[in-house]
């Protein structure tokens, strides 16, 4: 991997929806982000993802006047002497389809659900997974992974140094089901368990198929490590993808190493910058830091905390069929800010299902895109709290953990008309509790800076200070037992001018003080003795030095989990309060 | 800016390619005419995994059991046949229970591999085999009109287009449906009732092609034996006009359903396909295709959604909406005349 300094760097991150381009270069000594430009993905048969990809570059190009292109068609590569071009290229993706995954481990509390968290936090669809307690019978699990046909096999189990004899039995099936399939389909295994069984594996299975041994991602009880299994899971997620999304190759020639699947990535990500803001902490006590992606294909959460971190990705949901049945129409009718009917929540939902790319126009169908987008992060929320043991978490997925700041982005977030929008589908969302900084990756950076940082670990240092990042506000959510109306907690704010002002806040209230935007100000924060803000139990308080994002101070006493009103009318009036009051 | 291609042409050049997943036998040969139902190429799975205690059955270990199989690994078995015997400490046999194929010996037991589940990839279309993928399938040629829709329920089928009117934004209702005869296609606007597809059912239609349904009753046209094709989307909206024309005009003649779930990686979108006589009256425009002016247009949501118009121009500016959005944006000419202006990412090419 090149360390050498690098003048100009191309990042490409190609989703299901758009392509985008952003072009980082070195400006006063440092990196910044020169340009930014995003046009649909060619993604078909008979299209290549180079169209979409030329297409953003040509944009880029225009906007940033940094010329990348040649006349007759590709990148200039390195950067000349007169500095036109670039000198490397990183791309992520998340265009591809997920790969139909069997996993197949030892014991549902333990190996399996590493395994669920492995196959979940990848862009995997996990078709079967299946424990010691479902092999009574090799010829039926034989028969039922026929059926299945997975595209990758994982197997997972045994704490390193333990007994052999349980995954034996599996590598016995897996020899088996691999005799019985055509050379063309024979699916690549992942082995990700007891080291000792290596051996054996190799010695029955490795003539069969393409055979990958990663680390145990559970070497003893209790203690998960899916990072170098995650890696040549990504590896293998690259080779299907080459083979089936057009133009994916070409593209790839140009990056060399520097790839990633944007599930990947941002758990790169978050993993890389939970260390930096651990290390620049100032105070004691855990902090982790969370990233949100809500794409226009799938959503992804990622949480770091201590040095562990969990991911997990859902697909943007497309299944009209199953809209009912599974609540979601009513769930997103309930959290639209407009007197829609139900009906009406259908028809938006099963257009917007068929053309995922669509904008809304209206502020019907605005209200309705951000309800959807609220929707998206519960159910990936609620995702990661069951693929994430060491996740503290209240009922109904509201998590407990110190996550500051939280960096979320996806066009349903960058593209909201104001920022108290934006933040409030993060807090409807998300429901932290605590005290966190909401930021908003603008142009959908950190995927990218996670493979750029690779080759340049100082780039995404550089990057992340700049305003390509957006400090939306500080969030103070306490969790009360108090009821609705009543006094739980007081914030005195010593602006930097040297102003000084306090308020009361009531259980149930969502309030916003303004700090301006770049300003410091010292918070006093007192809750009663019912009252949790976050410093390590009920009435304690602290004071608190923060910096003034767009929204100031958000102060969400809603309580959580959050209640709407059963009426519609009622409903609609106070989602549209809480919009007025963060100035949406 | 490109879009999705949605096609609506009268007389077009169509060639499909239908493949196995994996090496099978082709059953076709170039030249040869296909129906929809047609099975093109087709490969097969085990059936059924038998395990035979050869250890059990001759009463002696394991690793004694394994020597003594008298067939090889690979050969095929009939029902009776003798798969191990020994002589010591008594003489005795282990028979196959069942036809098939001994493809292992794991822990004392003889694996038998019986019977075959067929995988198999069908036409989809009425057309001509222009080209035979070995070992995979075919390259399936029609000249006709081609009708792609958004949505479909997974079915494929052929039968007589049988048109069915309903005034503009109202459902078809069963009511229109007696003179529909068995094996016909019915074809229509609006269906807001289940009872329509209910009664489709009853009358053992071939298949559905509607313009718009309600979604509520997507899965209730997913549990039907018939294929069900959606053009235009879900809930109440307006028809395309040319799209009916040419649905009127081929009442009587036999159309193809292919209700195929639609798939932007493999390129499937569910479509009818009608095989017709003619000179060709459109060119292909691929899966997608760029925004022009001239370019006939669908409008995907807002008050105008299930529209249809032609692009007057692509604004060169973004353009601002009531939702506080900035988009790049064109200009479209409804049909009934009046101009609208629009994202672009809003719109599928209808041609």
């Amino acid at each position: 991997m090149t360390q050498e300094p690098l003048s100009v760097l191309l990042g490409l991150d190609i989703g299901r929806i758009h392509t985008r381009a952003s072009l980082f270069g070195v400006v006063d000594g440092k990196y910044q982000l020169l340009g930014c430009q995003t046009a649909p993905t060619s993604l078909g048969p008979g299209l290549h993802l180079g169209t979409g990809a030329g297409e953003v570059m040509g944009a880029l190009q225009r906007a940033s006047e940094h010329i990348i292109m040649k006349a007759e068609g590709g990148l200039v590569m390195p950067v000349t002497a007169v500095g036109l071009g670039v000198d490397q290229v990183a791309l992520t993706t998340s265009a591809g389809p997920r790969i139909k995954t069997a996993l197949l481990g030892l014991t549902q509390g333990g190996s399996l659900a590493a395994g669920r968290a492995l196959v979940n936090s990848m862009p995997l669809e996990l078709v079967a997974s299946y424990g010691l307690a479902d092999l009574v019978d090799d010829s039926k699990m034989v028969q039922s992974l026929l059926t299945l046909r997975p595209e990758l096999v994982i197997l997972v189990g045994g704490e390193d140094g333990g007994a052999k004899e349980p995954l034996l039995r599996w590598v016995e099936v897996l020899r088996l089901f691999y005799r019985l399939l055509p050379a063309h389909v024979k699916p690549p295994v992942i082995f990700a368990g007891n080291a000792q069984v290596e051996n054996d594996l190799r010695r029955r299975l490795e003539s069969q198929t393409p055979l990958h041994i990663a680390p145990n991602i559970m070497p003893v009880q209790g203690k998960w490590d899916l990072v170098p299994a995650q890696n040549l899971i990504e590896d293998e997620i690259f080779r299907v993808w080459e083979e089936r999304v057009p133009g994916l190759q070409d593209l790839l020639q140009l990056s060399q190493s520097l790839k990633g699947s944007k599930a990947f990535s941002i758990n790169r990500s978050a993993r890389y910058l939970s260390r930096t803001v651990e290390a620049h902490r100032s105070d004691s006590g855990d902090h982790g830091l969370l990233i949100a992606d809500l794409g226009g294909g799938s959503t992804v959460l990622s949480a770091s905390l201590n040095g562990k971190t969990g991911t997990v990705m859902t697909d943007t949901w497309r299944d009209v069929s199953t809209m009912e049945d599974e609540g979601f129409l009513h769930e997103i009718h309930r959290w639209t800010a407009a007197p829609v009917t139900v009906q009406e929540t259908a028809q938006y939902l099963g257009m917007h299902s068929l053309h995922p790319s669509t904008v809304p126009i209206t502020l019907r169908e605005l209200a309705l895109s951000q309800s959807v987008a609220r929707f998206q992060l519960r159910q990936t929320m609620q995702k990661l709290i069951n693929h994430t043991p060491w996740l503290s978490y209240l009922d109904r997925g509201c998590y407990m953990d110190r996550f500051e700041p939280v960096i979320a982005s996806g066009a349903a977030l960058t593209m909201a008309p104001t920022s108290g929008e934006a933040m409030l589908i993060l807090l409807d969302g998300l429901q932290p509790c605590g005290i966190t900084t909401m930021v908003l990756d603008r142009h959908h950076l950190l995927p990218l800076l996670a493979v750029v940082g690779e080759a340049q670990p100082v780039l995404p240092v550089h990057v992340m200070n700049t305003d390509a990042f957006e400090n939306l506000g500080t969030v103070i959510a306490p969790i009360s037992r108090a009821p609705q109306g009543e006094m739980i907690l007081s914030v005195r704010v010593e602006t930097e001018a040297g102003k000084t002002y306090s308020v009361d806040i009531e259980q149930g209230s969502l309030r916003r003080l303004l700090i301006p935007m770049g300003d410091s100000a010292v918070l006093e924060i007192q809750p009663d003795r019912r009252t949790d803000v976050g410093f390590n139990g009920r009435g304690i308080g602290g004071r608190l030095k923060v910096t003034g994002g767009l929204l100031g101070l958000v102060i969400d006493a809603r309580g959580r989990p959050l209640r709407l009103p059963d009426e519609d009318e009622d409903r609609v009036e106070q989602l549209r309060r809480w919009l007025w009051i963060l100035g949406g | 800016m490109f879009t999705d291609v949605l096609r609506a042409a009268s007389i077009l050049d169509i060639q499909r390619t239908r493949q196995l997943p994996f090496p099978g036998t082709v059953l076709v040969a170039e030249g040869d005419k296909v129906n929809p139902e047609d099975v093109i190429a087709e490969t097969s799975l085990p059936k059924e995994i038998v395990m035979l205690d050869i250890a059990r059955g001759l009463g002696l270990s394991q690793d004694e059991a394994e020597t003594c199989i008298v067939r090889e690994v690979g050969e095929a078995l009939v029902e009776g046949d003798i798969v191990a015997q020994c002589e010591k400490p008594l003489p005795r046999l282990v028979r196959a229970p069942v036809d098939g194929r001994l493809v292992d010996v794991v822990r004392g037991q003889a694996v038998i591999a019986a019977g075959e589940s067929s995988i198999q990839v069908s036409a989809g279309m009425i057309g001509d085999i222009v080209e035979v993928i070995p070992e995979y399938g075919a390259v399936i040629h029609a000249h006709g009109s081609l009708l792609q829709g958004v949505w479909g329920n997974g079915r494929i089928g052929k039968g007589t287009l049988h048109w069915v009117d309903s005034p503009p934004s109202t459902s078809i209702e069963t009511s229109a449906l007696d003179d529909l005869e068995k094996g016909q296609i019915l074809a229509g606007g609006l269906c807001l009732h289940v009872s329509v597809l209910e009664c489709a059912q009853e009358k053992e239609a071939a298949g559905v092609i509607l313009n718009a349904i309600a979604p509520e009753l997507i899965s209730s046209a997913m549990a039907l034996s018939f294929p069900v094709i959606v053009l235009g989307g879900f809930g109440v909206l307006p028809v395309d006009q040319r799209t009916v024309d040419l649905l009127c005009s081929q009442a009587g003649k036999t159309a193809c359903v292919n209700a195929a779930a639609a798939d932007d990686v493999k390129g499937l979108r569910p479509e009818v396909i009608i095989p017709l006589e003619g000179k060709l009256t459109g060119e292909d425009l691929g899966f997608q295709s760029e925004i022009a002016a001239g370019r006939r247009v669908r409008i995907l949501s807002g008050e105008f959604a299930g529209r249809v118009g032609e692009v007057e121009e692509c604004l060169e500016e973004p353009l601002r909406f009531e939702s506080g959005l900035e988009v790049n944006s064109a200009a479209i000419c409804l049909d009934d005349g009046k101009s609208v202006t629009l994202p672009q990412s809003n719109l599928v090419i209808l041609e």
